[in-house]
């Protein structure tokens, strides 16, 4: 306006006192934002975490009955071969049997030894020793047996035993 | 002349009153709920890590109890892996025998048979039974047919013929 | 921004008989006076008592203006703004100047103004007016009239000036060490007496008086006109202190 030699000075209404203000609060404003930040930021990562875990938990859970599967398919193969072993010793200890039972006096020509049944042909001196040394044996182990006896012109009998078990 | 407080401590007032009004609001309706959904997060992600540990438990005791299998029946295992070859096995069991002879009789699908023709010495007739053992403890699955067949030979030895299945790699259901 | 919301102070300070009159306003923020302080204070310059009542004010807002009148001499006003055209009248170097509205300007010794800076130093000093900025002010609405004489009359100095139809013809300004009265009225007489002697200007007598008193002596000062220059003196009391609060608001644009 031109009345004054001098300029005034220069008015704020942004004294210290409110500049402090401003610093204090934008401070803690800064601060609380910053923590929305983190959370902000925990949420992915937990996001991201827990999708990680629950595609682990998937494999492993894949890794259990993947190997559920292959301790069965190794029992599996336990068992076949032990039925085998088991049934090749029995088809030994029938054939001890066989050998052991039999006495000297009657002489076998032809045994056909399967799981359950025994087919005997021979020859026996008498039907006594035939009965006591062979059938009566023979009945213990195998529960139906047949019998069949034919003389011979030496007064030897040829037989066939047919003898059938029904036990395991 | 009393004076009123200063405009600005007035001013200051209300600009505190209102940045304080702005922070609460602020921490109440969105900070707040922003923590507590942390912690639920925490706690759901603390329960799915036990949940997976939990399995990874079961699965390392499968693993070991696999392995643990496996070497209890690694002679089976291996056995079940073994090929066939009809020239070994002969060489090793003819001398069980006065004789042996062994042919391939046919091949169905889970096993292959072979046809065995031995005479045995009578008066060593209790070698069968080593011979059978041997068959268990060989390094092939081998069953013994049945029936055994065995007949009294002119000489006086025994006469005895079998089949036996051998269970090969190859056979599809192991 | 804020500035609206908050309390205005004018502070206006003069110097009058060895002692510093201080006039406070204060303006709320519709800008309507809602205080008025007035206090005289034995000194010259700014001391204890004088800070901690001017601190008072100052510290209620940070829109304080402090004003003051200047009454160093030499000080003149001269019909003119252009630089050169000054320069012919006022030796640039020693005096500082400022324009009004591109019609006159304020002079003063650059020096007086540093001095006065620094006796308000403590408090600081927003705006200083010339004797002539307030005489202007004053009888604007007479400044257009024919063949005018303006006297700014204080206790120790006077300031006078003679307009024509809005046009500046002559300024005088002087400072008495001593209260006489008589030597005082002497002086001026003799000045307006040296404006038509050493007429450059081709104009009339001197029509009308108009006076802006701080002193009593309404009645001495119309008798000493009317006998010694057949004048009849229009005369007016002025609050020094009011008028240059006043100045600073106009200054400031529409406060």
């Amino acid at each position: 306006m031109g009345y004054s030699y001098i300029n005034s000075r220069e008015k704020s209404a942004f004294t210290p006192r409110v500049q402090m203000l401003f610093i204090v609060f934008d401070a803690v404003i800064l601060l609380l934002f910053g923590m929305y930040l983190f959370f902000i930021y925990q949420d992915s990562k937990f996001s991201q975490q827990m999708q990680d875990i629950k595609n682990n938990t998937i494999k492993v859970q894949n890794d259990i009955s993947d190997l559920s599967e292959k301790i069965k398919k190794v029992k599996e193969k336990e068992l076949f071969c032990e039925k085998i072993y088991t049934k090749n010793t029995l088809l030994k200890d029938s054939t001890k049997n066989i050998f052991e039972l039999f006495p000297k006096e009657i002489i076998l020509s032809k045994v056909i030894l399967s799981d359950d049944t025994l087919i005997l042909h021979g020859k026996t001196p008498n039907k006594q020793l035939y009965n006591t040394k062979l059938q009566i044996p023979l009945h213990s182990i195998y529960s139906i047996n047949k019998t069949t006896l034919k003389p011979l012109d030496n007064g030897w009998y040829e037989f066939s035993s047919i003898n059938e078990s029904k036990k395991r | 002349m009393r004076l009123t407080p200063s405009d600005e401590s007035i001013f200051l007032l209300a600009l505190s009153t209102f940045l304080l009004i702005l922070i609460l609001l602020f921490s109440f309706l969105i900070l707040v709920p922003k923590m507590q959904n942390y912690r639920t997060q925490d706690i759901k992600l603390q329960e799915i890590t036990s949940t997976l540990n939990t399995y990874k438990k079961i699965k390392q005791q499968l693993s070991l109890s696999l392995e643990k299998s496996k070497i209890t029946n690694q002679h089976l295992l291996a056995a079940l892996k073994q090929d066939f070859d009809i020239e070994v096995f002969y060489n090793k069991y003819k001398n069980y025998f006065k004789t042996m002879q062994i042919c391939k009789e046919k091949s169905p699908k889970e096993y292959d048979l072979y046809d065995i023709n031995t005479i045995l010495d009578k008066s060593s007739y209790k070698i069968f039974y080593n011979f059978i053992d041997s068959i268990n403890k060989s390094k092939w699955i081998i069953k013994i047919d049945t029936p055994i067949r065995l007949k009294r030979d002119t000489k006086n030895d025994i006469d005895i013929s079998f089949s036996i299945k051998v269970y090969l790699p190859s056979q599809s259901h192991l | 921004m804020f500035k609206s919301l908050y309390t205005k102070v004018f502070i206006g300070i003069v110097v009058f008989d060895m002692k510093s009159k201080i006039y406070v306003e204060l303006l709320d923020r519709h800008n309507n006076i809602t205080n008025v302080i007035v206090k005289d204070f034995n000194s010259l310059v700014v001391d204890d008592e004088m800070y901690i009542f001017i601190s008072k004010f100052i510290n209620k807002t940070p829109f304080y203006y402090i004003s003051v009148l200047d009454n160093s001499t030499p000080q003149g006003m001269i019909a003119t703004c252009l630089e050169d055209e000054l320069s012919n009248k006022i030796d640039l170097d020693i005096f500082h100047h400022t324009c009004h509205k591109d019609k006159w300007a304020f002079y003063v010794a650059k020096q007086d103004i540093d001095i006065l800076k620094n006796n308000y130093i403590k408090i600081g000093l927003d705006f200083i007016f010339s004797p002539f900025a307030v005489m202007v002010e004053f009888f604007k609405d007479k400044l257009d009239d024919e063949m005018v004489l303006f006297i700014l009359m204080q206790d120790d100095s006077y300031a006078m000036s003679i307009f024509d139809e809005g046009k500046l013809l002559y300024s005088d300004h002087h400072v008495f060490n001593d209260d006489n009265d008589s030597y005082k009225l002497l002086s001026i007489k003799e000045s307006i007496e040296h404006f038509y002697k050493d007429l450059i200007y081709d104009s009339g007598f001197i029509n009308s008086l108009y006076i802006a008193d701080t002193t009593d002596n309404d009645e001495e000062l119309k008798r000493y006109f009317m006998d010694e220059m057949f004048l009849d003196a229009n005369i007016y009391n002025i609050e020094l202190h009011v008028e240059i609060c006043r100045l600073a608001k106009a200054e400031l644009n529409g406060v």
